[in-house]
């Protein structure tokens, strides 16, 4: 004959066959919404990468400055350039692609001698940060007038704070998922003791410690929580590879392939562990506090 | 055994239903506590067996004095104390074996161990039949045979039980009894709370009376100061 039989009919109440599926779905926000985190700080150290291993040169218009003299200028400039180590690529950007890029805003009358426009030469270096760039910009501008380098600093700096804040945001949701699933773990366990107090009462008179009334209820939260973890974490794990198909079809060049590291997979694998863990230990110490109040 | 001294007792803020009660029962005694409904014999059983505490006086129980006892060395002492409650308390939802089981269950005993003692004690209490049954379907003497088994199980030193002829007939009240007896010869300490006076009569052993709340001692044999 086994224990099999609970003390505690703790499963026939409607708390316990509710908290499954809020647990579940818990599990579920959580981990879709850690690996929406993980997937857009891989992206953004992608475009970050990408970032660094660029820089834009302009070159600008000086007042009086006689025809020819700002070619003149670019060309130099793309031979200093060409000479920097590290440097791959110096694409002159041609004065036409500029003023067609901004026809949009300027209209298509724009005449390259009415409007005197700063020549853009991009820049790729072999790797981020193969050149110094502080450096080059100060030996570029001593060399030549006019001369203004843009290493997507600013750029850079918004996809940082960008990223920073989705990352806070993303913590700040899935701790409030965390306190949410404890406080349903709370409430059920908390209408166990109330209903099953006349029991309770009894395996207190015939010696039980509030340990071993604490465990049914641990036993029943950890069988909850891992049901909840099993659906929760499955229906994740579905909606990631639907949605990884989904990005992977769309083959935006934008975008580097999403995809989840082997640790972040680990992470991912430790939300519904987690959930287990914490269910289980708020319903021991939500019966522990409870049973204190008893005779 | 037990020892109380200038005991009350009150429930929540409500008036003392128990006063000035002071008595000792030396091991292995045998003892009824008698008197009229409301007079506080399930009250003074209830100190016993730990499920409330005096409001004032001295109570003292193996030795110890349980007034003053942390909540968390309860457990232990109380796994001393067999106790057949006055509506038995049995879990409906569990077996008539996991019922008599949960003393030893709780106690931490090995399943081999529980399921030898437990299938032995209710062959004795003749309910070998009924091991899976549960309380529900069984009638009110062999609810109450399980309760008693459930009392003894774990061999308490102390047997306390709240009217447990209660719901049956005289003969079996008496054959009850000489259960009890048995156990008491095997050195339980033995109280008896009831209202039953002619079952008393045919037994020798001393009675304590109550008349409200306070206590009265009619057989000469109950020790007293
Ligand atoms: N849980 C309780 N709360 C408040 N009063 C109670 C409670 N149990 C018993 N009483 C009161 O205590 C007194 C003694 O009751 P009890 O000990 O049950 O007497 P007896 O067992 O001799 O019939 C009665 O007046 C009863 O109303
Ligand atoms: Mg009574």
């Amino acid at each position: 004959m086994s224990d099999s039989q609970a003390v505690l009919p703790l499963s026939r109440e409607s708390s316990s066959r509710l908290l499954p599926w809020i647990i579940g779905i818990m599990v579920y926000l959580g981990a879709v919404i850690l690996a929406g985190a993980m997937v857009l700080a891989a992206a953004a150290a992608a475009w970050n990468d990408e970032l660094t291993a660029a820089f834009t040169v302009q070159i600008t218009p000086i007042d009086g400055e006689e025809d020819g003299g700002i070619e003149t200028r670019v060309r130099n400039a793309a031979k200093m350039l060409r000479n920097v180590p590290g440097v791959a690529i110096v694409n002159v950007v041609p004065a036409e692609t500029t003023m067609a890029a901004l026809e949009p805003w300027l209209g298509p009358n724009l005449n390259a001698q009415d409007l005197p426009l700063p020549r853009v030469i991009d820049v790729r270096l072999e790797k981020a940060g193969a050149v110094d760039l502080a450096a080059l910009a100060k030996q570029l501008s001593g060399d030549i007038e006019g001369v203004a380098v843009d290493s997507h600093e600013y750029w850079r700096g918004q996809i940082e704070s960008l990223v920073r804040t989705l990352e806070l945001l993303a913590t700040v949701v899935i701790v409030l998922i965390g306190f949410s699933a404890m406080a349903a773990v709370v409430f059920a366990t908390r209408s166990g003791v109330a209903v099953h107090r006349d029991v309770i009462e009894v395996l207190h008179l015939i010696g039980a410690t509030d340990q071993y009334v604490a465990q049914q209820f641990q036993r029943q939260a950890f069988r909850v929580s891992l049901m909840g973890s099993v659906f929760g974490g499955l229906l994740a794990v579905i909606t990631l590879f639907g949605f990884g198909r989904l990005l992977a079809d769309l083959d935006a060049a934008l975008l580097p392939a999403p995809s989840l590291a082997p640790w972040e997979w680990i992470a991912l694998g430790v939300v519904p562990i987690l959930a287990c863990l914490i269910a289980t230990m708020t319903a021991r110490l939500t019966v522990i506090r409870a049973l204190r109040q008893m005779p | 055994m037990v020892r109380f001294e200038n005991v009350g007792m009150r429930y929540g803020a409500g008036p003392e239903v128990l006063s000035d009660v002071t008595f000792t029962l030396p091991p292995g005694s045998f003892h009824f506590v008698t008197g009229p409904s409301g007079a506080g014999k399930s009250s003074l059983l209830k100190l016993m067996y730990l499920a409330h505490r005096p409001s004032r006086g001295f109570i003292t129980l193996f030795s110890r004095d349980v007034t003053r006892v942390p909540r968390r060395e309860l457990p232990e002492l109380r796994r001393r104390i067999g106790v057949v409650f006055q509506d038995f308390r049995l879990i409906q939802h569990l077996s008539a074996f996991d019922n008599v089981a949960l003393p030893l269950r709780v106690s931490g005993s090995r399943e081999d161990v529980v399921h030898k003692h437990v299938t032995e004690l209710l062959t004795w209490v003749g309910l070998k039949d009924h091991l899976h049954a549960r309380p529900p379907t069984l009638s009110g003497g062999q609810q109450q045979r399980i309760a008693i088994a459930r009392a003894v199980i774990a061999h308490p030193s102390l047997l306390l039980a709240d009217e447990p002829t209660g719901n049956v007939d005289d003969t079996i009240a008496v054959r009850l009894l000489y259960l009890f007896e048995e156990l008491n010869r095997m050195g339980t300490t033995v109280v008896i709370a009831t209202h039953n006076k002619s079952l008393i009569a045919r037994f020798s052993h001393p009675v304590m009376h109550l008349e409200d709340g306070e206590l009265t001692v009619l057989n000469r044999d109950a020790e007293t100061k």
